[in-house]
């Protein structure tokens, strides 16, 4: 009875399951780290890597799907093991809306380059995706790790991303007042900042959820 | 409310110690399982509560043990009717080699009725409540061994509802079965759970999460935990129970 | 010890014609001595001879009252010893626990099945016939033929009744039955095949003894009517007929009688508790 080993196909599964998130998670910081440098140097041959990367990160999501209900089906998990895939199948697709934002955001980027942005508003862009990627990362580890104070900081730390978001629509809306033919441009510049936005709600729901799978508890905040 | 009520029980086969200090309560018309590894003394516990264990001479045991308000092991207990009150069915399929209308007739033979109309009409309802009835109504003078091995359960249950029982114990009662005649089973539990209250055995944690209400941990003679059957299956409070449940205890 | 120098498949072949030779050569001696008497007998046997008289002391006529005291006796040593065997079974099995008094009993129904019939003859005679003083008659015969078939009787009825799974013995007392309603509605039907085995070779030991009965049935040819009317059992009729040289083709007639009554004994009780059997397991 000393002996604490479920069967070897059990724990071979629940590791490769593991391992499928973490290879998930990491393409998705790749892409998002990408799509920053983009806005920061715009580059066709990243423009590309960031499409591929996104379908890469598609086929994968499904492909854990699957192997998570084949565990389901096979192992039958109960307890932590239930609330763990639960939790994984839940945060592997936030993983796939964060790229499918991040190829939206490259294609906003695209658009944008042949208009002639205020350095100002780009510069606050950046600075927004900068601090959306450091969310990410950090959601990804929260979960990872099963780091319950950390995830609790996610929130706090959203409220940021909220901030500078109304600032580049304060920003944006004076810009389009001033300038009225780049008015399209502007639009596009409110929904990139919109899009990181998301990203980095994304990542809180990826705490909120790591929250619920440690405590069943209700998140006090919106999934 | 409480059904049956436990309180410090402690049961020995000669020197063994078997079961330590359990208490443990049961609402009526409820479901509660009993899971643990083998030899853990689930087992020897649903046999106090009807007092099978009195069959093995070496058994002792104190504390309380009680069936509403009364003390199962008072001297004054009258062993006969408790078991009539409290019904068993067992890990195999263990019909007479009589016929299946004998089988269920049985309990009330060996109680006294003597009214045959009575009899039959008890028999009837027994078989119906088990859900075998349509199975078997052109066959009651036929061998009970002669059927399956699920059907043979099924009437195991009929034979032990004839008694007109108020609580029904379940030792592991599918562990002999297929999947389908198990799920037969489980269904017919969540059906008798309306008038009985019963207790299961079991080793299969799928079947405890799905026929019952509560579930009761225990381990080497021990009640570990006690709960809802999904606090237990979803976020059990013990490390014992966590490791139990998920496969991680040897 | 080694084997090697024969290969395994061969050995197994040898093993093999050398069980199925011992079980032909078995077969055989049964159809030998079968078949050497009933050519015999047969020839002797006709209605006359099952229903007639003995006379001038069995050289001729029939041996109806031989025919009668034979079943008289065994059916009366049957309904002695079968409740009496049974229930010593049912004691051992379901009362006693196992200990002393139990390793007791089961050595001396051992030693009263190997006691020769000849001591129980004597014992018998000086018992039953002068003690008790009930004479030479139907009713010290089937006595002493009880008590040697008590042995048998209990020894397969022990073992037929501890066969009985113990499952059916928890179902009902899980049903609140009592001790004596289990034993009595479920481990004696469940066991009721082995316990007619037992009878059985009680009663063909009973109905075969010559030796048992010869100094306490007297030898009366005339019909038995009360128990206490002496008689003469076919087995006796036999050793008197051969060893006093009376008329060896009727003893080879009684003796074919004999083996029909056993075979048939034999063949009926198996076909009805083959029924029984089959009816109660559901086949």
């Amino acid at each position: 009875m000393n002996e604490k080993s479920p069967s070897i196909t059990f724990q071979n599964r629940i590791n490769n399951i593991k391992e499928g998130y973490e290879e998930l998670g990491n393409l998705t910081i790749k892409l998002t780290g990408t799509v920053v440098r983009l806005l920061e140097n715009y580059d066709e041959t990243d423009f590309e890597n960031i499409e591929e990367c996104s379908t890469t990160i598609d086929i994968k999501t499904i492909d854990l799907e699957r192997e998570c209900i084949k565990f389901m089906a096979t192992e039958q998990p109960l307890a932590k093991d239930l609330m763990f895939i639960e939790s994984t199948l839940r945060v592997i697709s936030h993983f796939k809306r964060i790229s499918h934002l991040c190829l939206k955001i490259a294609k906003l980027i695209k658009n944008i380059q042949c208009a002639d942005i205020p350095e100002k508003i780009l510069k606050e862009l950046e600075c927004m995706g900068d601090y959306t990627l450091i969310i990410l990362k950090k959601s990804f580890f929260v979960f990872s790790n099963q780091d319950l104070d950390k995830a609790k900081e996610l929130p706090i730390d959203d409220d940021r991303i909220d901030e500078m978001y109304d600032s580049i629509l304060n920003e944006v809306t004076e810009n389009m007042i001033k300038n009225n033919e780049l008015i399209p441009y502007f639009v596009d510049v409110i929904f990139l900042a919109r899009y990181f936005e998301r990203i980095a709600d994304k990542s809180v729901s990826i705490g909120s959820r790591t929250i619920f799978m440690l405590t069943l508890r209700r998140p006090s905040i919106d999934d | 409310m409480e059904k049956i009520t436990v309180e410090h029980l402690n049961t020995y086969f000669g020197d063994a110690h078997i079961l330590k200090d359990i208490n443990f309560k049961v609402a009526e018309n409820t479901v509660t399982a009993l899971i643990g590894p083998s030899g853990c003394g689930k087992s020897t516990f649903l046999r106090s509560i009807n007092r099978m264990n009195d069959l093995i001479p070496a058994f002792k045991c104190d504390g309380t043990l009680l069936l509403d308000d009364e003390d199962v092991y008072a001297p004054e207990m009258d062993v006969v009717d408790l078991r009539r009150k409290v019904g068993m069915v067992f890990q195999k399929p263990n019909p007479f080699p009589k016929s299946i209308f004998e089988n269920v007739a049985y309990g009330l033979r060996i109680h006294g009725e003597e009214d045959e109309d009575f009899i039959k009409q008890r028999v009837e309802e027994s078989l119906k409540s088990a859900a075998i009835w349509d199975e078997v109504k052109d066959k009651l003078d036929k061998s009970a061994m002669g059927l399956s091995g699920g059907q043979q359960q099924r009437l195991c249950i009929a034979r032990t509802i004839a008694n007109n029982p108020e609580v029904i114990l379940m030792d592991e009662p599918c562990s002999a079965l297929d999947p389908i005649s198990t799920l037969k089973i489980e269904d017919l539990i969540h059906e008798l759970k309306k008038g009985y209250t019963i207790i299961i055995v079991t080793h299969n944690m799928q079947q405890a999460s799905r026929v019952s209400d509560y579930t009761s941990f225990f381990l080497n003679g021990e009640i570990i935990e006690s709960g809802r059957t999904e606090q237990i299956f979803v976020s059990p409070k013990e490390q014992k129970t966590e490791e139990y449940i998920t496969g991680r205890f040897g | 010890m080694n084997f090697n120098f024969i290969s395994a498949k061969i050995s197994q072949k040898i093993m093999n014609s050398i069980f199925l030779l011992s079980g032909i050569i078995t077969l055989t001696i049964l159809v030998i001595i079968l078949a050497y008497i009933l050519i015999k007998g047969l020839p002797v046997i006709n209605l006359e001879f099952i229903f007639g008289q003995v006379e001038n002391q069995g050289a001729s006529g029939g041996i109806f009252p031989i025919i009668v005291s034979s079943l008289y006796v065994t059916l009366l040593s049957v309904l002695i010893s079968t409740p009496l065997g049974v229930g010593a079974a049912i004691y051992m099995v379901e009362y006693a626990n196992d200990g002393k008094l139990t390793r007791i009993i089961r050595f001396g129904a051992e030693i009263l099945a190997s006691i020769p019939s000849i001591v129980y003859g004597l014992f018998g005679l000086s018992f039953f016939v002068i003690f008790l003083n009930l004479g030479w008659s139907i009713f010290s015969a089937s006595l002493v033929l009880a008590i040697m078939g008590i042995p048998t009787i209990f020894q397969v009825s022990e073992v037929s009744i501890r066969s009985v799974p113990s499952i059916y013995v928890e179902g009902s007392y899980g049903l609140g039955a009592t001790k004596w309603q289990t034993i009595y509605k479920v481990v004696l039907p469940a066991a009721l095949s082995g316990i007619v085995t037992g009878i059985i070779l009680g009663m063909t030991r009973a109905i075969s003894e010559a030796a048992a009965v010869m100094y306490a049935v007297g030898s009366s040819i005339t019909m038995p009517i009360s128990i206490l009317d002496p008689g003469r059992p076919l087995p006796l009729h036999l050793y008197i007929l051969a060893t006093e040289g009376i008329s060896l083709p009727n003893a080879f007639g009684t003796a074919a009688v004999l083996v029909i009554i056993v075979l048939i004994i034999t063949f009926l009780t198996n076909y009805f508790t083959e029924r029984y059997q089959n009816k109660m397991m559901g086949k």
